[in-house]
């Protein structure tokens, strides 16, 4: 029997379970940050990318905080870069157009909710997304990892790179922001 | 009585709840990407289990074992040499002033005299004409 053959088979398939059961909150996290579709998808493959490659030997209890540390710092990467485009890009003549007025579907706030999908969406859910867009990135971050994810304090800490008092500081702000905004959910 | 405390809980199940619900909405574009970046980063994980650790070393180590081994035979295999005894300080150096010494037969001739006188001349010479040789004077003292 080919005991180290068979830990990898192991390994390949809790590996490959907990990006399964991770997959679709992650999308929906890096989505609310990136509040682009295929950038989220990007963010979502490189964090499981990185995870497999440098981290598929440590033990499963510790991959969920890992994944969602890496992609938090994907996130981040990417939101710099985006800024950092966006000086440069206003810096440029050709980019505005002619009457002075930016491209509106550049500017979209989330261009991947089609109206068809939007009709489909409950309310409650879409006036949520709109509130959580409106929170500061670290607010909304430890609100979704905990709230989304389930994610304990120390886990989320983690992912955040901060400590325990500043996710409870987070997480508590944004609750409230979003309670005065939303008011009674239904 | 309402506690916010109580108030913010009760919220923050409605928005779990929301959340939860909405698990089912997304795309199916979206699902397929993310199951082609799952099986993408698993069989990453596999080509980087099955790469060998140390490439370098599994090429350069057969040619450093030949290399050292080489240098080992050459160095065990050499003639062998017995290490000359030590000298005395200063012995069996010999000078090109000696030889000119033994060579010298006026020299000697002078020393067995004991003229001293030529030399105490030459020098003399040599003070007053800085530019003359002691030489071209000689003969002139034992013409005097």
């Amino acid at each position: 029997m080919d005991l180290p053959n068979s830990n990898a088979q192991t390994t390949d398939h809790a590996l490959g379970l907990f990006l399964a059961s991770v997959e679709l909150k992650a999308f929906r996290i890096a989505r609310a940050a990136l509040r682009h579709e295929d950038d989220a998808l990007d963010a979502v493959q490189d964090a499981m990318l990185h995870l497999a490659r440098s981290y598929a030997h440590r033990p499963p209890e510790q991959w969920k905080p890992l994944f969602y540390r890496i992609l938090e710092n994907r996130i981040r990467d990417m939101q710099r870069r985006r800024s950092v485009r966006n000086r440069v890009m206003s810096w440029l003549p050709f980019t505005a157009d002619a009457d002075g007025e930016s491209d509106p579907i550049a500017e979209a706030v989330s261009p991947e909710i089609s109206p068809v999908r939007r009709l489909e969406l409950d309310e409650s859910l879409v006036a949520l997304e709109r509130a959580l867009a409106t929170l500061p990135r670290r607010q909304q971050q430890v609100f979704l990892l905990r709230t989304l994810e389930g994610l304990d304090v120390a886990q989320t800490a983690h992912a955040m790179g901060c400590s325990q008092g500043s996710v409870k500081t987070h997480y508590f702000r944004a609750l409230r922001a979003l309670r005065m905004q939303l008011g009674d959910l239904q | 009585m309402n506690v916010p405390g109580d108030d913010l809980a009760r919220f923050e199940r409605r928005i779990r709840a929301v959340l939860e619900r909405d698990a089912g909405g997304l795309s199916g574009r979206v699902r397929s990407r993310l199951t082609q970046a799952r099986h993408a980063a698993l069989a990453g994980a596999r080509a980087r289990r099955d790469r060998p650790r140390w490439p370098l070393l599994r090429t350069w180590l057969p040619a450093s074992a030949t290399a050292a081994a080489a240098v080992a035979a050459i160095w065990l295999l050499r003639p062998y040499r017995t290490a000359p005894p030590p000298l005395a300080p200063g012995a069996g150096i010999v000078t090109t002033r000696d030889v000119q010494l033994l060579t010298d037969g006026d020299g000697f001739a002078m020393v067995e005299d004991g003229d001293g006188e030529f030399y105490e001349w030459a020098v003399a010479q040599a003070r007053s004409k800085p530019g003359s040789p002691a030489g071209e004077a000689g003969p002139s003292k034992h013409d005097g």
